[in-house]
């Protein structure tokens, strides 16, 4: 197969290629501890789509987490930073953005919810406020009209009795409830693009498929980009159109879903592949990726999925894999990428 | 049933928590009845699955075979006693025999004492399972068995990574040499590669070792790939059990066909093919659940006599699967069919 040159990140400062409606370039988080810096993001890009879904998968510590919160610029540390990159959306660099400016943004343009909607709903005021906040806030509504409009939306995301619970407090609702009320006012606004961040891992499986039902037909209906972040292979064949795999703040492999599944094109991406149990074949004997994720706070030359990569060589050890194109649409950072994709690189051990 | 004296046995367990309301004059207003007759038995080395969503009473069917909570009703036989029935110290000796490993192995370990110490304290407590002077190789082996270098014994749990510290977990419940295995919910908190090395590891030590194992989770593929065989629960009850394969191919209750229906697979070509049961509502609570059979309020197939009848876990004709169900039938679940959503 034919080396494609896959750099399709334009000149720095340029707004983002045609049919984008958000792109993130290069970006880089560090956590600046008292002893250590930990390298959390280490230059990922790309781009999502008009009502695209776009899936980032990770495991814990891939920073797949903190990248969603530095493109919201809701990084809560002090000690956190932003130390590159660039983030567009509608023609403009949210990270130049003044905060005063990005608030309009956040929240309005760009939705997004979280794994843990107790923490992040405020115990003190009642659902109903919480969602109508969003309307106030942004669209100037007055009080009465926008508490109405809450409850339409509390309708609309499916809450049995939305105006009988709208002043119930986030306590009084069950795990998918107020995942329900998250996605409410993520949405209230009609955002161009939702981040969903592991919304349903701390779900039952059958409210699972509800959430992820829910968040698909709003989707379709209001025609908006989605970024679903998620550490469930499950999840991504369910509902994405395109993946990222991070490993160690990196992307490694970049695929349309169907692509990624019949054939990885990134060791990484094959050993989780085969490290997951199926439901839907008997007796299939798991080939568990060896070793830990490396440690953040050094940046080594070379691969960082070197040490647990069957296929590792002289080159991995002094040489950044840098995420090269191996087909339509397809990009995968590993020396070897090509004989991976086409299953020639030798079985692994 | 494979022959011979199981080597546990489970017999119409019940456990009932009382609720109580008000301030200061607390008064019991319920019961909730987290285990509501459950029975089943295990043949050596053989392994069970327990499935269930969140409240499903798995956990606490955990503690209760462990003897660690008192059951309202029933009894669970393990070598030929009661459980219930024994003295402390014959208690003590029981437990050697039968062993936990818990979901967060971090707030199981002592983070004062080093990992060897931790192993060391079994046989300080079972002083007969190993000569003083044998205890360090022991715990050496018993690391090496769980895919740790022995050098690990010196380590604190805080040096250890989460798939590291389950290795310890059940390090750990092995040093004792058990008969029984209990894991509740052993690899929920772990990544997808920790979590795959973690369930081989607890695959390749059944055979090995031929333990028997009570395998608890809540996630089907999971489940599948350890048990032989699956026992599906829901507010307190085994609705559908048998072997695993069957469980799988032709579950039989429509809660399990749900469950099914939606666990996610990752395949992208069975989007939009699978067969897609989306349940309403959430599991209601076990405090009061619904006359006659407690999936009815969710269940597409639920007719009168659901709500006037519970059902008890019986034979499914065309199958060799038990559902308590009045309407159980066996049906592939990953295609599609033309049934109408509840």
């Amino acid at each position: 197969m034919k080396q494609l040159p896959f750099d399709r990140r334009p000149k720095e400062g340029q707004p983002p290629a045609q049919g984008a409606i958000l792109e993130v370039k290069d970006l880089a988080v560090e956590f600046r501890l008292r002893d250590r810096t930990v390298h959390a993001v280490n230059g990922v890009s790309w781009s999502l789509g008009q009502s695209e879904t776009l899936a980032v998968l990770g495991e814990s510590g891939s920073g797949k987490s903190v990248m969603a919160h530095a493109i919201m610029g809701t990084l809560s540390s002090a000690r956190a930073k932003v130390t590159a990159g660039e983030v567009w959306f509608a023609g403009r660099d949210l990270l130049k953005m003044p905060e005063r400016e990005r608030r309009r943004v956040r929240g309005r343009k760009i939705g997004i919810i979280f794994q843990d909607s107790l923490s992040a709903l405020n115990p003190v005021f009642t659902v109903s406020n919480q969602i109508g906040e969003m309307f106030r806030f942004h669209a100037g509504m007055p009080r009465r009209a926008a508490q109405q409009a809450a409850v339409g939306l509390m309708e609309r995301v499916g809450i049995p009795g939305a105006r009988r619970r709208a002043n119930a407090y986030p306590h009084e609702f069950s795990g998918g409830m107020r995942q329900r009320i998250m996605i409410a006012m993520a949405l209230a606004l009609e955002p161009d693009v939702l981040i969903a961040d592991e919304p349903t891992t701390a779900l039952d499986v059958t409210v699972q498929a509800q959430i992820m039902e829910l968040l698909r037909s709003l989707q379709q209906e209001m025609g908006m980009g989605l970024v679903l972040i998620t550490h469930d292979l499950g999840v991504v064949a369910d509902m994405a159109d395109r993946i990222i795999v991070m490993y160690a703040g990196r992307a490694v492999e970049e695929s349309p879903v169907r692509d990624l599944y019949r054939a990885p094109a990134h060791p990484y991406t094959v050993g989780l592949l085969q490290s997951v149990p199926r439901l839907d074949r008997a007796e299939d004997d798991l080939r568990p990726i060896g070793g830990a994720p490396p440690d953040m706070t050094t940046v080594a030359p070379g691969c960082p999925f070197r040490p647990r990569c069957w296929l590792a060589a002289e080159v991995c050890d002094h040489e950044r894999p840098p995420l090269l194109g191996v087909g339509e649409g397809r990009a995968s950072a590993c020396h070897f990428s090509h004989a991976v994709l086409e299953g020639t690189a030798g079985a692994r051990g | 049933m494979p022959e011979g004296e199981p080597a546990l046995e489970v017999r119409n367990l019940c456990k009932e928590f009382p609720v109580h309301r008000g301030g200061i004059l607390r008064r019991q207003a319920g019961a909730l009845r987290a285990v509501d007759d459950v029975s089943f038995s295990l043949a050596r080395g053989e392994a069970l699955g327990v499935v269930g969503e969140s409240g499903c009473g798995k956990s606490t069917l955990a503690r209760l075979l462990l003897g660690l909570e008192k059951p309202t009703a029933g009894q669970v036989i393990f070598g030929g006693r009661n459980l219930f029935e024994l003295n402390a110290q014959q208690l003590r000796a029981a437990r050697r025999r039968i062993q936990i490993v818990l979901q967060d192995p971090y707030t199981s370990l002592n983070p004062r004492m080093t990992i060897g110490e931790a192993l060391n304290e079994a046989f300080e407590i079972h002083p007969g399972l190993c000569p003083k002077n044998r205890r360090q190789a022991r715990v050496q082996e018993l690391l090496e068995m769980v895919g740790l270098s022995g050098d690990f014994a010196r380590r604190y749990p805080h040096q250890f990574s989460g798939g590291q510290r389950q290795r310890v977990g059940v390090a750990r419940a092995l040093a004792v040499g058990p008969e029984i295995l209990v894991c509740d919910e052993p690899v929920s908190s772990l990544d997808v590669s920790a979590q795959a090395q973690i369930l081989s590891l607890l695959r390749n030590l059944q055979r090995e070792l031929s333990i028997t194992y009570v395998f608890i989770a809540h996630d089907l593929s999971v489940v599948r790939y350890v048990s032989d065989r699956i026992a599906v629960m829901y507010l307190g009850r085994i609705v559908e059990v048998g072997d695993k394969e069957e469980v799988c191919s032709h579950p039989s209750h429509p809660y399990t066909q749900a469950l099914f229906s939606a666990a996610p697979i990752p395949d992208p070509t069975l989007r939009g093919v699978r067969q897609r049961i989306v349940l309403q509502g959430d599991v209601p609570s076990p405090i009061d659940h619904p006359s006659g059979c407690r999936f009815r309020p969710r269940c597409w197939k639920a007719e009168d006599i659901c709500q006037q009848v519970e059902p008890a876990l019986h034979g499914v004709t065309g199958s060799c699967l038990q559902a308590a169900c009045h309407f159980a039938t066996p049906q592939a679940p990953h295609l599609a069919a033309d049934r109408e959503r509840a």
